[in-house]
């Protein structure tokens, strides 16, 4: 009898140290319900199915042990993990998987389309290693003769649980679970360089916030140009900061972190996390004037411009500053602004209170400061000109021709197209003369035979950028009448 | 009585009729699967692609939870099919917080070579659900339809390597009668994500096998 005890003890031990049979531990995460919202959570699907997994002879850690997990370390989100979290709840809770599970669809009982999906991340590396997915609805579910359909969403439901718990008690035993490589001990929550963009030899800073498996590093060294920094630990637990003074040259640098501790073999480098930008040129600006008429470098418009601007090379903008003056300075508009520079700006040729501008000359002035605080600026002449050049009629005497003469008294405006329509009327309403023509001055000839102290015309005017002025019925004296020559008596704005 | 061969089974009209039918039947939910347009960029595309991250879905669609859903349900599937090792979708979630990276950021060299660098992965998978709706199935329930573009691109430059097109409804696979149909958006994102992986394994992209 002893001696069959002794047999069978030995066996049992035998047979532990053989199959090392420890249960696979896991944890289940609280149901991710995205069938109606982002956010949502369905605890009582996770309970059952909790329940389900365990009747399929899977060891679980107990819900509330893994819930006031997630709410010390402030896991707000469920149905998606990262690696170091996963690798947190194998070490703290002595988990070998974690299980991550969606509801994809829940249609509800009238509806009855349903979907499940299941996740699991092994604890070593945190690696994804198993996923399934299970989805049905009343209408797929249908069977010959009924037989075997489910009564309604609810049924239904749990019939997918059973069927995702079924395979996952199945597959999750069979997984090669510590194939996967161990990462560091460390993760960057957070790294924050500022000012990202700088001018040569100004003060860079650095905030930083790391998380650890267990203990957290001794000393975070920072190297950029210009050597390694350690970073002071600040009042919160794994956070960190220091400053440095940037390199004067151009360029990129980037950032990379050296975390050492006592409790690893060897530091923990973290290559180029972050970077920081020196410049101390200011990039080239240039303004481009659209819906107006470029007339010896002046642009000349009517009602509004539509300002472009392009940075040569493109940057990122901090502050901008419009302006409008006159030739002498004064500031007619101002409009200053944080953040990037708009796609393009309009102007109507009003002031700040909104006012409109008499005709003239002004300037217009783009001002921007870069990222790194570099200044440039570039300017445009602009002409304002609401109203159309006044057209000069005349009657001259050439030999035994009488002629009509056309002219404008500014010669610089003809540049911007004047396009004319002049008519000439007998005293008594009778057509003489039709003409029209695009130069200025211009001569056109009287039918002969006219004998009468005046005649009568109308004539329309439009330029190029589209002010229109007309006279109508106009007396036009002829040359030999002795009368006064007809002059721009009346202009009207043809609206 | 005796048998008499013009009243037997197959010389009833009735009869003839019904096998006639059931043959077109079969024959009509036998037809040419669609296909799915997959292009690949370039004469020598990278397919040399073995651990990848999937970017969060583009969704322009009127359904506010698709991407999310469709993200899943593709991940699920890369996993479950052994063609790539998937970062962690809190992997990738971290990475775009710590770099300040919105959803509607347009994605330039940079980002993918710091995606590259920070996540450690070969391809990135951007994905844009284009349209998606119920309508009328032929079997009478209102079946969700789905268009959805793929593209895998290679992180360590950002150049694309293949994308591919597809758009399905629960009605495509439906074989005799209602069987086949899938009458869940999940179902039938798990169908097309399975189609999309398919073709991209016939393309050449070998993966970490």
């Amino acid at each position: 009898m002893r001696s069959f005890l002794v047999f069978l003890s030995s066996l049992l031990v035998f047979c532990g140290v053989a199959c090392d049979c420890r249960a696979l531990t896991v944890a289940l995460l609280p149901f991710a319900d995205i069938s109606s919202d982002y956010n949502g959570v369905d605890l009582a699907a996770t309970d059952t199915f909790h329940e389900l997994l365990e009747i399929e002879g899977l060891t679980l850690i107990d819900g509330p042990v893994v819930r006031r997990f997630m709410a010390q370390y402030r896991l707000r989100r469920a149905g998606s993990l990262d690696s170091f979290t996963a690798r947190k709840i194998g070490r703290e809770l002595e988990a070998d998987l974690v299980l991550i599970v969606t509801l994809c669809e829940s249609g509800g009982v009238e509806k009855g389309r349903f979907g499940i999906l299941v996740t699991a991340l092994e604890t070593v590396g945190g690696e994804v290693v198993w996923t399934s997915q299970q989805s049905s609805s009343l209408f797929e579910e249908t069977a010959l003769l009924g037989i075997g359909t489910p009564r309604d969403g609810s049924e239904l439901k749990i019939r997918l649980m059973q069927t995702a718990a079924r395979r996952t008690a199945q597959a999750l035993p069979e997984l090669e679970l510590f194939a996967a490589a161990e990462r560091g001990p460390f993760r960057l929550v957070d790294i924050e360089i500022s000012p990202e963009y700088t001018q040569g030899l100004s003060t860079v800073e650095c905030f930083l916030k790391i998380e650890a498996l267990a203990d957290m590093p001794e000393k975070v060294e920072l190297s950029s140009e210009g050597g390694p920094i350690v970073l002071i630990p600040g009042k919160a637990a794994g956070e960190y900061h220091g400053s440095w003074t940037a390199p004067s040259k151009d360029g990129e640098y980037p950032v990379s972190l050296t975390l050492t501790s006592k409790t690893i073999a060897a530091p923990v480098h973290l290559q180029k996390f972050a970077r920081y930008t020196v410049i101390n040129k200011a990039p080239q600006l240039t303004i481009e004037l659209k819906q107006g008429i470029t007339l010896n470098e002046v642009a000349v418009f009517r009602d509004q411009l539509l300002i472009t601007s392009s940075l040569q090379p493109s940057r990122p903008v901090s502050r901008w500053q419009f302006m409008v003056l006159l030739p002498d300075g004064t500031v007619q508009v101002k409009d200053e602004q944080d953040g990037d520079l708009p796609r393009d700006l309009l102007w109507r040729g009003c002031n700040s209170k909104r006012q409109r501008l008499q005709d003239g000359e002004y300037s217009l002035a783009l001002t921007i400061w870069d990222a790194a605080g570099n200044q440039t600026r570039s300017e445009k002449k602009v002409s304002l000109r609401t109203e159309c050049q006044p057209v000069e009629v005349k009657t001259v005497k050439k030999g035994d021709k009488n002629i009509v003469r056309l002219s404008t008294p500014e010669i610089s405006l003809n540049g911007l197209g004047l396009t004319w329509k002049l008519h000439v009327y007998s005293p008594d309403g009778a057509p003489l003369l039709e003409q029209s023509g695009s130069m200025l001055p211009a001569e056109i000839e009287l039918p002969a035979g006219i004998d009468v102290d005046f005649l009568l015309y109308s004539i329309d005017v439009q330029d190029l950028i589209g002010n229109t002025f007309s006279l109508a019925e106009n007396r036009l004296y002829m040359p030999d009448s002795g009368l006064q020559v007809a002059g721009v008596e009346k202009w009207s704005e043809d609206f | 009585m005796l048998y008499n061969p013009e009243k037997a089974i197959f010389s009833n009209w009735g009869l003839r009729f019904f096998c006639l039918t059931l043959v077109f039947i079969s024959i009509c939910a036998c037809s040419a699967p669609k296909r799915t347009i997959t292009r690949v960029a370039g004469k020598n595309p990278e397919l040399n692609i073995c651990r990848v991250v999937l970017l969060p879905f583009v969704n322009e669609s009127r359904s506010p939870q698709l991407s999310t859903q469709a993200y899943r349900i593709f991940f699920s599937e890369i996993v479950g099919s052994s063609l790539f090792r998937v970062e962690p979708e809190g992997d990738l979630q971290l990475f775009l917080y710590r770099n300040r990276i919105r959803p509607d950021t347009i994605w330039n060299r940079d980002l993918f070579v710091a995606l590259a660098q920070q996540l450690e992965v070969d391809g990135v998978v951007i994905a844009y659900i284009r349209e998606s709706n119920l309508v009328a199935g032929a079997s009478g329930s209102r079946n969700a339809y789905v268009s959805l573009q793929v593209e895998l691109h290679d992180a360590r430059s950002g150049r694309l390597v293949l994308s591919s097109f597809l758009r399905r409804t629960g009605d495509d696979y439906t074989k005799v009668l209602h069987f086949g149909v899938v009458d869940t958006v999940s179902g039938l994102l798990q169908k097309m994500a399975k189609e999309i992986i398919n073709e991209w394994r016939e393309k050449g992209v070998s993966g970490c096998q």
